[in-house]
């Protein structure tokens, strides 16, 4: 979520270089000749939004950095470089930096915001957490990437019951189906069965696939006790779920169900094996967080 | 002809209208079974009041003022602002017409207080959506990179006006894959190059937008603002059916029992966790339609003027949503950014980078009624059952192909569009040129239960040729003697293909008596060519033969062409292809992979080893098929000789 309003901010704004470019190498050579004449922040860093589209972070950050010693203020260039340092910690100076002169609130929520997502890279989520407190003051109708990356980071701490608050808050004034879903996830991590399972049950009675309400009721289930309901339950998903694997490609967001169906079942070795597939796709463990927390109680 | 169709014909053909007192032209949003909006711009105060009814001599009925918005500059509206980059004085209006029936026709009027704007036409309409799941069958439009505001963009949009009036059957909606205002997307951008282009169109069709990276200059996917957001009322609440996504960027809605999914692929997180992906795997678990199309800017396959195997944009899209997109079912996948039109075979699984065909291909054959035979896939939405990709970033400006793609079935280098029909069980798409040719044809059939296994060894798609290096000699040998000169007369077709099959006409008896003859060379624009053919924005082949006598003791490997050519012929003695410039595979009308070239002079191209297809002392036959690489091109020449070195 984060990644997405950073890279926002890097697109925006940006002057045309031409009408309707038609190949990125084309449009490096153009901005490479136009440097080598007259080289100007801008330039710098347009041709390093081209380069992080050929997914050439090297060529990306000299250019960035390029950007920065002509205009070092420059924010757009300033953003983009912080997202590319990730961990490093020229990242931490370059927000620094950035706090120091932003002036108008969006600014300021912004330089913020890179100093939360910058301390939830290193794993500081402490630290993010309260920097989130202080972004909901900034701005307190955010739109809801900063509530559910703050409650994203509240899981991570173990505190679901705050997490679900946020999300609940939330939901109210956004009506976000996604904040819903991860409400109703937090709130069954944080024990909270019965203030979810009506909205469960309907959803239940209307959905085509249902896999991932019938993870969730079993969910609920265990929470109340109910065993068999639970386990019922966990193996009309796993029915549902197997065709809709695509055994050589499979959706990975379909294995970390599997895997979390498995684990809710007592199938250790077999969610262990899916949480083995998830950790070589390349995904983040954030989204397969449920399967691991359920493979660390067992 | 009934009255209706009449009706409907008459009405596709009016002009764009320039009505003073707006300075965007009305046009309609976010279609529901039992809603419309109507928006339009004014840069002057008004009562705006709106009218309507399902006569267009009886607009018994009024938008209510509480369902009529006003959004101003932010300068000046704190509220509900237009993008800042609007003219101060710019006022955009919002009608939001409700109580409607289902798939029912309507006719509007705009009014500042008592006096009429809009005039008294039925092309001022809209038809409602029918209730969401209900068998009706639809007709849509595709299109994408198309907002030049040039001559190529209108071409394409005219060409789908003829095509929808010849077959009297107008489209329902309109979907557009972004890059619909370069170069930035600004409101002027917009209105030059969007609302000004289409205007006929979109006041009576919804178009339903995926923004571009070109409108992603100024305007914000996670925000909801700027001049593309202000262009475009899209679903935030399920208005049009789906689940809510609280977002303009990403949005679903129902058109019987189609289910559209649109997406943004550009500046938002398109990674599994990703507030977008949620969304999407959350509305494909609740869908219950029968058939599922997405469309978003960023294609996960090309070798266009992009490259989805090395940027991150596309390949993410390819590795994180379109695992989604197919284990919920989809059928179709409409995507631009590549100026191009690249149409995959049915296809599952193709996720890994760089793209392969193995273990991906589940039908590789055309998936044409015609030909192959239609794709097959199970009734509904069966997860991982084949979808068909589409790159449809032709539609305006300057197409390029960089290679080949190995999921491609179709791929087509010509400015046009797309039109789909969706009906009882099948799904039929063509690819309609800017000329109203329909260059590619495929259908998808739904019915009872398939099961594919992938393909073995898939039919694969020609490499894409190299450019020919220019011949080391471009200049004819001195000692040369015409066997057919400059300005000779031939025999010539322009504006049609001929009869037979591609290469027939090549041959020594084939019978031209009803071609027309004129001297070379041939073409239009550049003042340099004597027949002249209007071609331009029309065509982009003809074709022309000419017999010659061959001597007796010629010495067969010393014959060459001299043409001055733009961009590319193909040549053939009696019958037999000796030449090809310029053109990367097939002929005639099938002929496809254009390499621009200007006939700056005449350059030589030996011709060996065509001893066996000549006859000396007899006639012989010589025929060139020319190719315009672009339909918008502003000239074209074909000016051949023919020459015997002594």
């Amino acid at each position: 979520m984060l990644c997405s309003r950073l890279l926002l901010l890097i697109l925006v704004f940006t002057p045309v270089l031409v009408l309707a470019h038609t190949d990125i190498s084309e449009t490096i050579k153009a901005l490479t000749k136009r440097i080598e004449t007259e080289p100007t922040a801008d330039l710098y860093y347009q041709r390093a939004t081209e380069f992080r589209a050929l997914q050439e972070k090297i060529h990306a950050i000299e250019d960035l950095e390029s950007a920065l010693k002509i205009e070092p203020h420059n924010r757009h260039a300033l953003v983009a470089l912080v997202q590319l340092y990730e961990t490093d910690k020229r990242a931490k100076a370059l927000i620094s930096r950035y706090q120091k002169f932003a002036k108008n609130q969006e600014e300021k929520f912004e330089a913020h915001y890179l100093l939360a997502s910058h301390n939830a890279k290193l794993g500081l989520f402490e630290k993010a957490c309260s920097q989130c407190d202080a972004l909901h003051l900034i701005r307190p109708n955010e739109d809801p990437a900063l509530d559910l990356f703050h409650a994203g980071l509240l899981l991570k701490l173990r505190r679901p019951n705050k997490a679900a608050s946020i999300l609940k808050k939330s939901l109210t004034r956004t009506k976000s189906i996604v904040v819903r879903n991860n409400w109703i996830d937090a709130a069954l991590t944080a024990g909270q069965a019965k203030a979810v399972l009506p909205i469960i049950r309907e959803e239940l009675s209307s959905s085509r696939f249902r896999s991932s309400w019938l993870i969730r009721r079993a969910r609920a289930s265990l929470i109340l006790k109910k065993k068999d309901a639970a386990q019922a339950d966990l193996r009309k998903a796993l029915v549902e779920i197997a065709p809709r694997i695509n055994s050589e490609r499979p959706d990975f967001t379909l294995i970390a169900d599997r895997g979390l169906i498995h684990a809710l079942m007592g199938n250790k070795t077999r969610a262990i094996h899916d949480l083995e597939i998830l950790k070589k796709s390349g995904y983040s463990p954030d989204a397969y967080r449920l399967l691991s927390s359920a493979l660390a109680e067992q | 002809m009934k009255p209706l169709i009449f009706l409907f014909l008459s009405s596709l053909f009016v002009p764009a209208a320039i009505i003073e007192e707006f300075s965007r032209q009305p046009y309609v949003q976010l279609a529901t079974s039992n809603s419309m909006r109507v928006v339009w711009r004014a840069r002057t105060k008004m009562k705006p009041r709106v009218v309507f009814g399902t006569t267009v001599d009886r607009l018994s009925s009024e938008v209510p003022a509480e369902q009529l918005i006003t959004r101003k500059h932010p300068s000046i509206d704190e509220v509900n602002p237009i993008f800042k980059d609007a003219p101060v004085d710019t006022r955009q209006f919002e009608a939001t017409l409700t109580g409607l029936k289902p798939l029912t026709s309507y006719y509007y009027a705009i009014y500042d207080g008592d006096k009429r704007l809009t005039p008294a036409d039925t092309s001022y309409r809209f038809k409602t959506n029918p209730v969401p799941g209900s068998d009706t069958p639809v007709y849509f439009w595709v299109v994408g990179d198309s907002g030049t505001g040039g001559k190529a963009q209108a071409q394409v949009h005219t060409s789908m006006v003829e095509h929808t009036a010849k077959n009297g059957r107008p489209i329902d909606l309109y979907l557009h894959v972004g890059d619909m205002a370069y170069g930035s997307g600004t409101n002027k951008e917009f209105s030059d190059r969007f609302f000004r282009m289409y205007e006929p169109t979109l006041r009576n069709t919804v178009c339903w937008g995926s923004m571009g990276n070109h409108e992603g200059r100024t305007s914000k996917g996670a925000t909801g603002i700027g001049p593309f957001y202000d262009a475009f009322i899209s679903p935030t609440k399920a208005e049009a059916g789906g689940l809510p996504s609280g977002k303009e960027a990403f949005y679903s809605f129902d058109w019987g029992k189609v289910h559209f999914i649109c997406l943004d692929s550009h500046d938002l997180d398109r990674r599994p966790t990703g507030e977008m992906a949620q969304w999407l795997k959350a509305d494909l678990e609740k869908t219950k339609a029968n058939f599922l199309v997405a469309f978003f800017h960023h294609p996960p396959y090309t070798k266009g003027s992009h490259d989805s195997d090395r940027e991150g944009q596309l390949v993410e899209m390819r590795e994180h949503i379109m695992p989604i997109l197919e284990s919920g079912g989809v059928d179709l996948v409409f995507t631009g950014h590549s100026h191009i039109y690249e149409r995959s075979m049915l296809i599952d699984g193709a996720y890994q980078t760089p793209s392969v065909a193995k273990g991906v291909i589940l039908d590789d054959g055309d998936g044409d009624p015609a030909g192959d035979g239609a794709y097959r896939k199970s009734e509904g939405l069966k997860p991982n059952n084949g979808h068909v990709s589409i790159v449809t970033g032709h539609g305006g400006t300057g197409n390029r192909r960089s290679g080949t793609h190995p999921v491609m079935r179709r791929i087509i280098l010509d400015h046009g569009s797309c039109l789909i029909t969706i009906a009882d069980d099948t799904i039929k798409g063509e690819m309609l040129n800017s000329n109203g040719v329909i260059r590619d044809t495929f259908a998808i059939k739904k019915s009872g239960e398939v099961t594919h296994t992938v393909v073995e060894n898939p039919w694969q798609p020609e490499p894409l040729q190299k450019n020919q290096k220019k011949p080391t000699s471009p200049t004819a040998p001195r000692n040369a003697a015409a066997l057919i000169d400059k300005n000779a007369t031939w025999s010539y077709l322009a504006g049609s293909h001929p009869s037979g099959n591609v290469t027939d006409w090549a041959a020594p008896d084939y019978d031209v008596s009803d071609w027309k003859t004129g001297k070379a060379g041939f073409g239009y624009g550049d003042n340099d060519d004597t027949t002249q053919i209007k071609m331009g924005g029309k065509f982009t082949t003809i074709y022309i033969r000419k017999e010659f006598k061959l001597p007796k003791n010629a010495n067969l490997e010393k014959l060459g062409l001299h043409v001055s050519y733009d961009d590319a012929f193909i040549a053939y003695l009696n019958g037999h292809e000796v030449h090809r410039q310029g053109v990367d595979k097939k002929q005639g009308k099938e002929a496809d992979g254009f390499t621009t070239h200007e006939a700056e002079s005449f350059e030589y191209f030996p011709l060996k080893g065509i001893s066996k297809i000549l006859k000396p002392g007899q006639k012989n036959v010589l025929a060139i098929e020319g190719h315009n690489a672009n339909i918008g091109s502003s000239d074209f020449t074909l000016h051949p000789r023919f020459l015997l070195k002594k």
